[in-house]
């Protein structure tokens, strides 16, 4: 299991050995690692993997059960106001107070985040194109989440944290707030969000954790982990091929349907492309892992390491 | 940061908050305009009873003495004795009949009920008895003193007995008596709502992404429920005391006595709500916690009522609430106890503390 590495001065929100149980079921499970100060780390995971429960027991909306998680070096729970001074937060699913303008309800968060100034409120609505001065029982769900998106960005926090943040968000608005995303960390802002869209993930994540059933099964680097999953090659040849030819160190999941040939190269290029050149080729293709692909293995089981 | 809670509640309240202000203004401007009415009507009409005088000792065991005017060409007259003021509309007697020919008699009094007693005249050509007049054992009887003997309405008023004559009397029974109900039973919808709605819209996550610690959240809405209850009571008791004066009854019931009398509500009040808050923080639903906490209403005046009469349960209504919100005592010039005043105040902050207490050892539902 990857452990929290804990870096000094570097790491904003360090989780060590977490659990967290809902009566008698466990929906989170010793759980570790760390949001280092200027990244993007996205934790991945399908409905019930315990994402959600992760953030909120972080937020010390939920007790823990065990463990600790220490945010600006702080315990979290300990001084959860003085955390919560500096960071903020989207949830997953939220209501909005009925019967007042947009206006009115963030400027009630910005007051009750100690925050005076409107200017980045209005900027971020502008940008995602929110009527400020709609009555917020009258917004649509995509709107609704346009708001928390502004809510969590406009008091200009240090940490923020982001639960299914692009939630009913259309595809021109999820593309203006990963450009958003992006100038924050830009800007310094430390990021941590929860997804279970892998391109959002790709699009704008340093770093991936992929939980299952409450653990941690992957702390990642993208970059790292496209290296480490190895390129996929597949190969149309004229003739059928015989696999035991493409068994050499450093290549796994060969397989042959007909005349179609798929691999994965983790070293030794150069030999696997002079075994592919033996046989006459009708077309070629070498590309890395997707995401999806990298969530599937892991979630299947099949870890990705060399075999 | 401070104070935006509060305002916030206040600001998406106020059409609640308007709506029973003016329920309010019905109630405590309204109802003291109809005390000359009521009151009229509670006078017992007896016809005839200005040729009638009666004299009734004090206590049981004497003679009661019943005086007429004389009536010229009369040749006696018959005296029919009955427990009801039907006995004018009968000839014949449901207890006891005298004749005599003076214009006076003097009957034993040996009874504690109310007794009428009608005066009929004998005339020699006439075959039937003339009525004459009727008068009653009790000097200035109202209809609704047999009412008010019911034990639950001296429950109403601490267990005193109260006449609807006297215009604080009437603002004891017709307003006071169900303000608890009325008052209270709003407030504590207001109180459980405000806090269970954040569960059920889940606004909690919100609030509590920003630096509000559970604790304020709590002393938050508790102060604008404050707010709110101070508003309720200022109105109800201006409204009161200008209807009251209006009705020229304000040396009786002067803005003083009705001022005291809401403002000593106001502990009460706040105890019902802070209770509520603490249902909804354990409940974390606005049916249960309403539910629970009407029950503790309704089972607490309940209580109060039944204890205020009953020997045996005499000291069990220092278990309720709404024995220390004594609105009689301080309509009728006790003042207003500054015991039950610091034991309300000590059990509110005590369901205070106890709902922070729980709120901060709970998880928020997502």
């Amino acid at each position: 299991m990857p452990k929290a590495s804990a870096k000094p001065g570097k790491d904003i929100l360090v989780i060590d050995n977490l659990t967290k149980y809902y009566g008698d079921f466990k929906a989170v499970s010793e759980l570790s690692l760390t949001v280092r100060e200027g990244e993007i780390l996205g934790l991945l995971g399908p409905n019930g993997a315990g994402k959600t429960t992760t953030i909120r027991t972080c937020l010390a909306l939920l007790k823990k059960t065990k463990g600790n998680v220490s945010i600006f070096g702080m315990d979290s729970h300990k001084d959860s106001e003085r955390i919560r001074m500096r960071t903020g937060y989207l949830p997953g699913d939220f209501g909005l107070i009925p019967d007042i303008t947009v206006r009115a309800f963030l400027k009630h968060f910005l007051a009750l985040s100690d925050c005076k100034s409107t200017e980045k409120m209005e900027s971020l609505a502008k940008r995602l194109d929110l009527d400020m001065d709609k009555k917020t029982q009258d917004l649509s769900k995509g709107n609704r989440q346009k708001v928390g998106v502004v809510q969590v960005l406009m008091a200009d926090q240090v940490l923020i944290i982001l639960d299914e943040p692009t939630s009913g968000l259309d595809p021109l608005v999820q593309q203006e707030f990963y450009k958003i995303l992006r100038e924050e960390k830009a800007a310094g802002k430390t990021i941590f969000m929860s997804t279970h869209i892998l391109a959002e993930a790709e699009l704008v994540c340093d770093r991936i954790a992929i939980i299952r059933e409450g653990k941690l099964v992957l702390l990642e680097s993208i970059t790292n982990l496209q290296d480490k999953m190895g390129k996929i090659l597949t190969v149309e040849f004229r003739n059928k091929v015989d696999p035991a030819d493409f068994r050499i160190k450093g290549v796994t999941n060969i397989e042959v349907e007909g005349k179609n040939l798929t691999l994965t190269i983790h070293s030794n290029i150069d030999e696997v492309i002079k075994r592919v050149a033996d046989h006459p080729i009708v077309n070629m293709n070498l590309r890395t892992y997707t995401l999806d692909e990298m969530f599937l293995r892991y979630y299947s089981g099949d870890g990705g390491e060399e075999e | 940061m401070r104070g935006n809670i509060l305002w916030m509640e206040l600001r998406t309240g106020w059409k609640g908050i308007l709506i029973f202000t003016f329920i309010i203004i019905l109630t405590a401007g309204g109802f003291p305009s109809f005390y000359d009415m009521i009151k009229d009507s509670g006078v017992e009409d007896l016809e005839g009873d200005e040729y009638l005088t009666i004299e009734v000792p004090e206590e049981p065991g004497g003679l009661i003495n019943l005086t007429w005017v004389p009536v010229q060409g009369a040749a006696g007259y018959t005296i029919l004795e009955d427990n009801s003021s039907t006995v004018q509309n009968k000839l014949s007697p449901s207890l006891r009949s005298f004749s005599t020919e003076n214009t006076s008699i003097s009957v034993p009094y040996d009874y504690e009920e109310k007794h009428y007693y009608s005066v009929y005249i004998v005339m020699d050509n006439v075959s039937d008895p003339v009525f004459l007049g009727t008068r009653t054992s009790v000097v200035n009887a109202t209809l609704w003193d047999e009412f008010l003997q019911n034990e639950a309405y001296q429950g109403l008023a601490g267990g005193r007995e109260i006449s609807f004559l006297d215009i604080r009397g009437y603002l004891a029974l017709e307003v006071f008596s169900w303000w608890v109900l009325l008052a209270g039973i709003y407030l504590a919808w207001r109180a459980v709502a405000s806090v269970a709605e954040d569960y059920k819209e889940k606004r909690m996550d919100l609030i509590f992404s920003t630096p509000v610690s559970r604790r304020r959240y709590i002393l938050g809405k508790f102060t604008a429920h404050f707010v709110v209850t101070f508003w309720i009571c200022l109105v109800g008791a201006g409204l009161m005391t200008a209807s009251v004066d209006a009705m020229g009854q304000g040396d009786s019931a002067g803005a003083d006595v009705i001022f005291s009398t809401f403002f000593a509500s106001l502990p009460m009040l706040m105890c019902i709500q802070a209770f509520g808050i603490l249902g909804a923080i354990h409940f974390k639903s606005t049916r249960s916690g309403i539910g629970v906490t009407f029950l503790f209403i309704f089972a607490q005046y309940a209580f109060n009522i039944v204890a205020s009469v009953s020997e045996s349960l005499q000291n069990a209504k220092y278990a309720t609430i709404m024995y220390y919100w004594d609105y009689t005592g301080i309509l009728m010039g006790e003042g207003v106890n500054a015991g039950h005043f610091a034991v309300l105040s000590i059990l509110t902050a005590l369901f205070v503390v106890l709902a922070v207490w729980a709120f901060d050892r709970q998880d928020i539902p997502a």
